[in-house]
């Protein structure tokens, strides 16, 4: 229940700085949030004891931080400036109490009886013969991994990884297409580009 | 982009050594702790930033060429694909009765599949990753006037 409630604070926290980011006006106050929501992020992996997730996230905040504001510090604002909106943001601020309400008592808050399974039983893991009490029981003795995730991602999963990797490489490929130095134009022939 | 004074240079020296073997262990020993192919590859992408904006790029493009980043991405793709269809070969060639299942052979095997597609996963992202950023480094020195 203690975690519960901790995740529920810091997930209204992250709302709330999500909410500064994108309604302020200055840049710098935007990414410091944006990076305020994300170390957020990293305490609840922590939480929930997924400290495999915690450590790219925590990386990659810290690099995104620094970008963007090295960013900002170089660049001048030129975006044009939108007026500020109560109705919206009252709207905004509403819809995401109501969600916070709804996902408070839907886990069992305040003893309530939740329709979503206790915090850390997913129903998957609740039978014995279920594909997920196989990976977890199984999982240390099949792979002979100390890392159990590992063990169960690249093992039982790995052609799932195959996938994910060939995503992964698909973005990269984009990356460098966006970014490389001489581009190719529509119409000009090869010995030009 | 500018390098920045000699005391961030001078602690960047010392410091950066240090992430990369730690992205490097991180990367490699994803099967007994936590971490992983994608955490190692990203703390090693965090040493090249810092050692892109301690530095500046100039220094950095001496010691990373794009194109290089582009062929180990390649690389790393091509090892994850290779790994996939020599596990299904090994489990066919070696078979589950032929070894006995405490055969230091066996272990090593077994280990050796997570280990390949993590080292590749790593290599692959990171490339990846330093590449995008030092192309990024070379649009902004391209786009930004003289200073």
């Amino acid at each position: 229940m203690t975690v519960e409630l901790l995740v529920l604070l810091l997930t209204a926290f992250m709302f709330l700085a999500a909410l500064i980011a994108v309604e302020t006006s200055d840049l710098l106050s935007a990414v410091i949030c944006i990076g305020a929501a994300g170390f957020a992020l990293c305490v609840i992996d922590l939480l929930v004891g997924a400290p495999d997730l915690t450590f790219p996230q925590v990386v990659v905040e810290v690099v995104t931080l620094v970008l963007l504001i090295r960013m900002i510090m170089t660049r001048q604002d030129t975006s044009r400036q939108t007026p500020r909106d109560t109705l919206r943001t009252a709207v905004v601020l509403a819809a995401g109490g109501v969600l916070l309400v709804v996902a408070f008592f839907a886990f069992g808050g305040l003893g309530a009886k939740g329709s979503v399974p206790p915090f850390g039983q997913p129903p998957m893991v609740q039978s014995d013969a279920s594909l997920s009490a196989q990976y977890i029981n199984g999982a240390q003795r099949d792979t002979g991994a100390g890392n159990a995730v590992m063990g169960i991602l690249m093992e039982y999963r790995g052609y799932d990884m195959l996938g994910q990797a060939a995503l992964i490489f698909a973005a990269i490929l984009g990356g460098f297409v966006i970014l490389r130095k001489v581009g190719r134009k529509r119409g000009e022939s090869e010995d030009q580009a | 982009m500018r390098g920045m004074s000699p005391i961030v240079q001078n602690m960047a020296r010392l410091v950066m050594g240090f992430v990369l073997i730690f992205g490097l262990y991180i990367a490699s020993s994803g099967q007994d702790a936590p971490g992983g192919g994608f955490a190692g590859a990203v703390i090693v992408l965090a040493c090249v930033v810092l050692g892109v904006l301690a530095f500046g790029g100039e220094a950095a493009k001496e010691l990373i060429a794009e194109h290089r980043c582009q062929m180990f991405a390649a690389v790393g793709a091509l090892v994850f694909l290779a790994v996939a269809p020599a596990g299904l070969w090994a489990v066919r060639y070696f078979g589950e009765n032929q070894l006995p299942a405490d055969s230091p052979f066996r272990q090593t095997l077994r280990h050796l599949g997570p280990l390949l597609t993590d080292l590749s996963l790593a290599v692959q992202v990171g490339a990846g990753l330093v590449g995008i950023f030092m192309a990024l480094v070379i649009a902004t020195r391209r786009a930004m006037p003289k200073e």
